[in-house]
């Protein structure tokens, strides 16, 4: 279905329908926490009963997610030693790999043992769909690295890191989009990255996007989409179908391993839809985890976390941060939206909406590392944290949009549209008002109890329950603990024991953290919304050392 | 990954939905017991906190496995005796009802020994004992001689004469001793051959001296002197309806500082004074005549009829009370007029928001922040909570452990009430000399008085030891002296 995915050219009754939308979240998440301090104050009988239902909920939606992080973890352990490029050389003569597949595997690892069984189900899912898997030679990759004010140093890691994918870095085309408006420094910079790997690739092109194009807003997805669209040109000038190349969306910082590539190419070939799909590694934020304070760890560490969960949900997964998808998908849909600070998320609905419906994101079983947001000093990183998730929050934007796409399209199931809109929706708000009702307004019963309230039998239990909901919390906080030790790359240094036990006592910010680096910028960016105040795009702080 | 993702959200969902109406029933008290007929009751809470902690609880004689501080749950609505037990301390007991849904509370109980500990200050014998209020100084008279008297520092535990030994006014005859509350300053009335003299004393200072303040009462003998702070510059001393302003420094008095007035008191260095039916006002600094009117009208005429003079005490920043001379209690809170006479004295808790008051045979407390409460026909203020009723000759009272508990003297023996219970067994502490004052300093937990047969100054431990609210008090203290300021 043809919707404009934008908040440009309404009519009446588009805006009016759009600012309903726009208000909606920050208005339920205000009232939420405002209701309940007064719901505290007035009525705090009801509000201890609220307190209690909303706490409880709490604590197993917890004990829910960790069991699903704890899979997440363990598939993505099954398949770090996996051989992805035997696997698509296998694909390549698929008929005769499938049998090969069927036989009893040898392998005495259990890992290996289940990623073989599950390579063998995809295998025998993509035979019963009738697909033509095509050929891994035929497959190109266009990587689009937008740039804006990073450094070439931060740049030229991402580059090289592509590079080191040797199998494929002679079908892969790199896209530099360099703002105009782009320091000389940076542009200058820029060129000489491409000079120095040009030779390394099928094509190198440096995009430069001007700046104030009509309908356009100083995003990263105008400058991505002016990009994309030039590489369309070469692919067009040499003969390359646009159905055989696979574009990704890398941030500047953007460090990805040496099979990234592999990986990627297999999930193409292995998914039967694969025009009508994204791919979602899980993003972690490796690069500089070592070198930015604890509190930054731990909210980036939270932040991979959190993808690694969205992954065991395929049906309700959304494109987030790096990602790549077939190019036709992305022309065929219009490119990124130009006009959007969350173009990430918004190419998902832009395309689900244009498809009817029919376009999922396919998790990858496999990581790529960022940078952690680093200003060089302790109150300066935080300033950045900040505003890194309120931009991050700003991705509210699409709500809005998307349900305005749902009332008008008619092919898209009632039951998906309620799924997707309530996930979208719950999301922001559990985002915004869930960390303050947990830190503070869930004691303000006790706390404003008058002796009406403070005679009964229900002002001491509830405290009984918070008690016993905070121990049960503090015991998957401390499998959090456990799973990030493992996840966390080795450090370049020895640390003592002291400060490894340091290192895992930082999670106790958590509290702090999700209130100030996480519930605080959400509320914001949904504020603003709310108040029809957009946000200027902002570029985190990430330096190279 | 899809299909065990369903299973689990709706096996999380439906623990939640069965889970979540149990917590709130149970929250609320309710329990499955096979003892009632429907199977569910709804029940009620006991919760006890005491001092010190760690004794064990019977209710209805099953002893619990809990020590205090605890909340005993899952009582069925009833009559229950409670007893709570430690060694080495009487046994504390109450029949307590309890109701469904709802929870007793007993904070801050306080478990009396079985023998209070005793201990001998100063082994001499003394015939009266006067406390200055809010000071860490009890003055001890031993004899008729000025001479004879000692202030004692219960902080630092050190006694010493009021005067210097080599003073000429040793040997005078102690008349009268003028004290204000929060000063360490007095004055002594002496009676000598040369006739009456006012000497004024530091009792701060580690040595004694004693100044001689007797030009400045010329006048005559003042029927009572007051001022404000450890090192006043000013005193005012009342002589019949004039008040008189004496200046320390400078040595010389301003009379008829105000006139025709039935009583005064001073607050932040201004005089508040009950001129007619009027209340004004005046700085320390002020000349005669410079006066500003506070509130006047038909109101203060109905509260302050007749001709009777009255002390006004500000207690807090926003309460003063008019204490007349026969005993009537007025403030400036709702209902204002709380008792029409025979107050015979009264003290204030710490933060000047409670205040006990005593009559011969009845001590009571009036709790000016006190909620409000609601639906009632008419606004009311706070009312006196009458907690013993059938005393003898109830001389002085004190609140103890936070104004949990109020400490009272009858006749020559010390009793302890617990606040918000009548008709509940007394505890009697110890005895007192008869007729002499007795003192209670929260600080240290310790009860101040004269041992009944010797006369010896001895303390008796109310609070274990160590669990005193020094810290608070402390804190209070500056904010009062920062609110004086």
């Amino acid at each position: 279905m043809k919707f404009r995915y934008s908040r440009q050219g309404l009519s009446k009754k588009e805006i009016i329908l759009q600012r309903f939308f726009e208000t909606l979240p920050g208005l339920t998440s205000w009232t939420l926490i405002l209701g309940l301090v007064a719901l505290s104050i007035w009525a705090p009988l009801v509000a201890a009963i609220a307190v209690i239902a909303f706490m409880l909920a709490w604590v197993l939606r917890l004990f829910y997610l960790t069991i699903f992080l704890l899979l997440s973890y363990v598939r993505l352990s099954i398949e770090k030693d996996t051989d992805w490029l035997a696997r698509i050389r296998g694909m390549d003569r698929f008929d005769a790999y499938l049998g090969e597949t069927r036989k009893a595997c040898r392998e005495k690892d259990w890992y290996k043992r289940i990623s073989h069984w599950t390579h063998q189900k995809d295998l025998e899912r993509l035979e019963k769909s009738g697909d033509i898997v095509p050929q891994s030679s035929e497959i190109f990759h266009l990587v689009v690295i937008p740039v804006v004010k990073e450094s070439p140093s931060v740049v030229a890691a991402n580059v090289l890191s592509v590079a080191q994918n040797k199998a494929f870095a002679r079908q892969t085309i790199i896209t530099l989009a360099v703002e105009a408006r782009a320091e000389q420094s940076v542009r200058e910079g820029m060129t000489r990255i491409a000079g120095e790997y040009r030779d390394r690739f099928m094509g190198f092109l440096v995009v430069e996007h001007p700046d104030g194009l009509p309908g356009e807003a100083r995003v990263k997805g105008a400058n991505a989409s002016y990009a994309a669209r030039a590489a369309a040109k070469y692919f067009e000038e040499n003969k390359i179908p646009f159905e055989n190349v696979i574009v990704s969306c890398f941030d500047a910082d953007t460090v990805v391993g040496p099979d990234y590539f592999a990986c990627l190419t297999y999930c193409f070939m292995n998914c039967p839809d694969r025009h009508r799909a994204s791919f979602q590694p899980i993003p972690v934020f490796h690069n500089n985890i070592w070198e930015v304070p604890g509190f930054a760890r731990v909210i980036e560490t939270g932040s991979s976390f959190f993808q690694l969960i969205e992954t065991t949900d395929p049906e309700r997964l959304v494109t987030f941060s790096s990602h790549s998808m077939s190019f036709k998908a992305l022309v065929d849909v219009g490119y990124w939206s130009t006009d959007m600070i969350s173009e990430d998320s918004g190419i998902f609905w832009k395309s689900y909406l244009y498809f009817d419906g029919h376009y999922q994101v396919v998790p990858m079983p496999t990581t790529l590392s960022m940078d952690i947001v680093d200003a060089g000093s302790w109150w300066g990183t935080v300033g950045s944290l900040y505003k890194q998730k309120r931009r991050w929050a700003w991705g509210v934007e699409n709500f809005p949009l998307v349900m305005r796409g749902f009332l008008v399209n008619k092919k898209i199931s009632f039951s998906d549209k309620l799924q997707h809109g309530f996930k979208l929706f719950e999301g922001q708000v559990t985002w915004a008002a869930l960390p303050f009702l947990l830190t503070f307004v869930g004691w303000l019963p006790a706390i404003s109890a008058g002796n009406e309230f403070s005679n009964t039998v229900l002002y001491y239990n509830a405290g009984r329950f918070t008690q016993a909901i905070f121990g049960l919390s503090t015991i998957a906080l401390l499998g959090t603990i456990i799973m990030s030790l493992w996840l966390l790359p080795k450090k370049k240094k020895r640390f003592s024991f002291f400060w490894t036990l340091i290192h895992g006592l930082e999670w106790f910010l958590v509290p702090f953290i999700l209130v100030f680096l996480s519930a605080m910028p959400a509320l914001d960016a949904q504020t603003r919304l709310m108040l029809n105040k957009r946000m200027e795009f902002w570029v985190s702080d990430k330096r190279k050392i | 990954m899809i299909i065990f993702r369903k299973i689990l959200f709706y096996l999380f969902l439906a623990l939640y939905l069965a889970l979540c109406p149990i917590i709130i029933l149970y929250a609320f008290g309710y329990i499955f017991t096979p003892k009632v007929e429907e199977g569910f009751a709804k029940t009620g809470l006991i919760h006890i906190e005491t001092l010190p902690v760690n004794a064990s609880i019977l209710i209805a004689k099953r002893r619990y496995a809990e020590r205090t501080p605890a909340t005993i749950r899952n009582l069925l609505p009833g009559q229950y005796d409670v007893k709570i037990l430690l060694r080495d301390h009487r046994a504390w007991e109450r029949k307590v009802k309890v109701e469904s849904g709802k929870a007793v509370n007993f904070e801050k109980v306080l478990l009396v020994p079985q023998s209070v500990k005793i201990r001998t200050l100063v082994a001499a014998p003394f015939e009266d004992l006067w406390t200055v209020s809010g000071t860490h100084f009890l003055l001890l008279k031993s004899g008729e001689r000025a001479g004879d008297l000692k202030v004692f520092d219960w902080k630092n535990e050190v006694s010493r004469s009021v005067l210097p030994e080599t003073s000429s006014f040793a040997e005078a005859k102690l008349v009268r001793v003028f004290k204000v509350k929060e000063s360490s300053f007095i004055i002594l009335q002496v009676k000598t051959s040369g006739g009456m003299k006012f000497l004024g004393c530091q009792l701060d200072k580690e040595k004694s001296e004693a100044k001689d303040l007797s030009i400045l009462f010329t006048g005559g003998e003042p029927d009572e002197i007051s001022w404000e702070g450890s090192h006043p510059d000013y005193l005012f001393a009342l002589l019949g309806q004039d008040l008189s302003r004496l200046d320390l420094e400078k040595m010389t008095v301003l009379s008829d500082f105000l006139s025709k007035i039935r009583g005064f008191g001073l607050f932040r260095s201004k005089v508040y004074a009950l001129c007619g039916s009027s209340i004004v006002r005046l700085g320390f600094n002020a000349k005669r005549g410079e006066e500003s009117l506070v509130e006047k009208g038909i109101f203060l005429e109905n509260l302050f009829r007749g001709e009777m003079k009255y002390k006004i005490d500000f207690i807090s920043n926003h309460t003063i009370c008019f204490y007349g001379d026969r005993g009537e209690l007025f403030s400036n809170a709702l209902p204002y007029r709380f008792v029409d006479g025979g107050v015979r004295g009264y003290q204030t808790d710490a933060g000047g928001r409670k205040v006990v008051l005593w009559q011969g045979e009845r001590v009571g407390v009036l709790d000016f922040e006190k909620p409000e409460r609601k639906k009632e026909f008419f606004e009311r203020g706070p009312e006196i909570e009458w907690l013993f009723e059938k005393g003898k000759n109830i001389r002085q009272a004190y609140f103890v452990y936070d104004a949990a508990y109020v400490l009272f003297c009858d006749d020559d023996k010390i009793f302890l009430a617990r606040m918000g219970e009548r008709d509940i067994p007394l505890e009697k502490l110890v005895s007192v000399r008869a007729r002499s004052e007795v003192f209670y300093a929260e600080k240290t937990g310790r009860l101040y008085y004269l041992e009944p047969s010797r006369g010896e100054l001895v303390a008796a431990d109310i609070l274990p030891e160590g669990i005193t609210f020094s810290g608070v008090i402390n804190e209070l203290e500056k904010e009062t002296q920062g609110a004086i300021k």
